[in-house]
């Protein structure tokens, strides 16, 4: 087994679902006063590339993200050069902030989205409804850039750190309408 | 237009270049209607390989030729025009395997991913693999 077989392996064990009658939570929005400060999309802490990843999400959570873990499993396995032009595997500690990210992202009560592995090593998440588009690219080291493009044709990219308000701008433009 | 891009003037805008499309990045996996992600067309090292359609016309090949030795990858192609259109720079860099290689220089940002997704043509669909997941 290659070392990132081991750690997709040690990331699925690890991603434990909470017991219990918990939903996803509909999206309400920040208070304007609270958009600047919000730490949503923040990872706790680095990964450090060697210890065994736990990401703890409520049970409904868990079961959206199952498909993707599945995905996200067969890309860990891709061997180098897997795009026909040098590509890289995908590295593990993208594979661990995509997953931190989604964890974070799917308690907006959003579609999950398509899930794919760039040449560098990195994922892309995609979400795709109409006209709205919104791509995470999550770099080899962890770094995420953000690129969205609303129905109006506004469009805004840049590092996830200063995005947050569009994204979740964006998260509540694409929820589930119950 | 960046003056330091590398790019070949002699390449005509009305043709095109090819890029082969991994099964990875033909999807949703599952799913009927599916897309090429702005993904495939990410720099790994500043520049995105491609197949020169001039190159190929010179040489008598197909596009077919690109997709020799690669079951089960797609093709797409792109215009010349739309590339320099969006300040990308196209230029032959011919290897000994593919003496049509070329490299497409200038910043990809997601916006200009995004429309190379839109705007490339699917020659030929991606086959998934069978082990293939949603």
């Amino acid at each position: 087994m290659s070392p990132n077989q081991t750690l997709f392996e040690d990331l699925r064990s690890g991603l434990t679902g909470e017991q219990g009658t918990a939903q996803p939570t509909p999206y309400q929005g920040p208070s304007a006063a609270s958009i600047a400060d919000e730490e949503i999309f923040a990872s706790d802490s680095a990964w450090n590339g060697t210890e065994p990843v736990t990401i703890t999400v409520t049970q409904p959570i868990y079961d959206r993200m199952s498909t993707l873990i599945d995905r996200l499993h067969h890309l860990g396995s891709l061997a180098p050069n897997w795009d026909s032009y040098d590509a890289v595997p995908v590295q593990g500690t993208a594979a661990v902030e995509a997953m931190r990210l989604l964890a974070q992202i799917l308690t907006f009560d959003v579609p999950t989205p398509t899930l794919v592995p760039t040449s560098s090593g990195g994922l892309q998440l995609e979400w795709h409804q109409d006209e709205a588009e919104l791509e995470l690219d999550v770099h080899p080291n962890g770094a995420v850039e953000v690129f969205l493009s609303m129905p109006n044709n506004q469009t805004w990219e840049g590092p996830l750190a200063n995005s947050r308000w569009r994204l979740e701008a964006f998260l509540r433009h694409i929820s589930h309408r119950s | 237009m960046d003056g330091e891009l590398p790019n070949d003037s002699s390449i005509p805008p009305s043709t095109v270049v090819y890029r082969r499309i991994s099964p990875e990045w033909y999807g949703p996996p599952g799913e009927e209607t599916k897309r090429v992600t702005s993904a495939a067309f990410q720099d790994k090292q500043g520049s995105l390989s491609v197949a020169l359609e001039v190159v190929l016309l010179e040489l008598e090949l197909t596009p077919d030729v690109v997709l020799a030795n690669h079951p089960g990858y797609g093709l797409v192609s792109l215009s010349v025009g739309l590339l320099r259109q969006l300040n990308l720079g196209v230029i032959k860099e011919p290897t000994e395997a593919e003496p049509w290689h070329g490299c497409v220089y200038g910043k990809k940002t997601g916006s200009v991913r995004s429309r190379l997704s839109k705007e490339a043509k699917l020659i030929r669909a991606p086959i998934p693999a069978p082990n293939e997941r949603s």
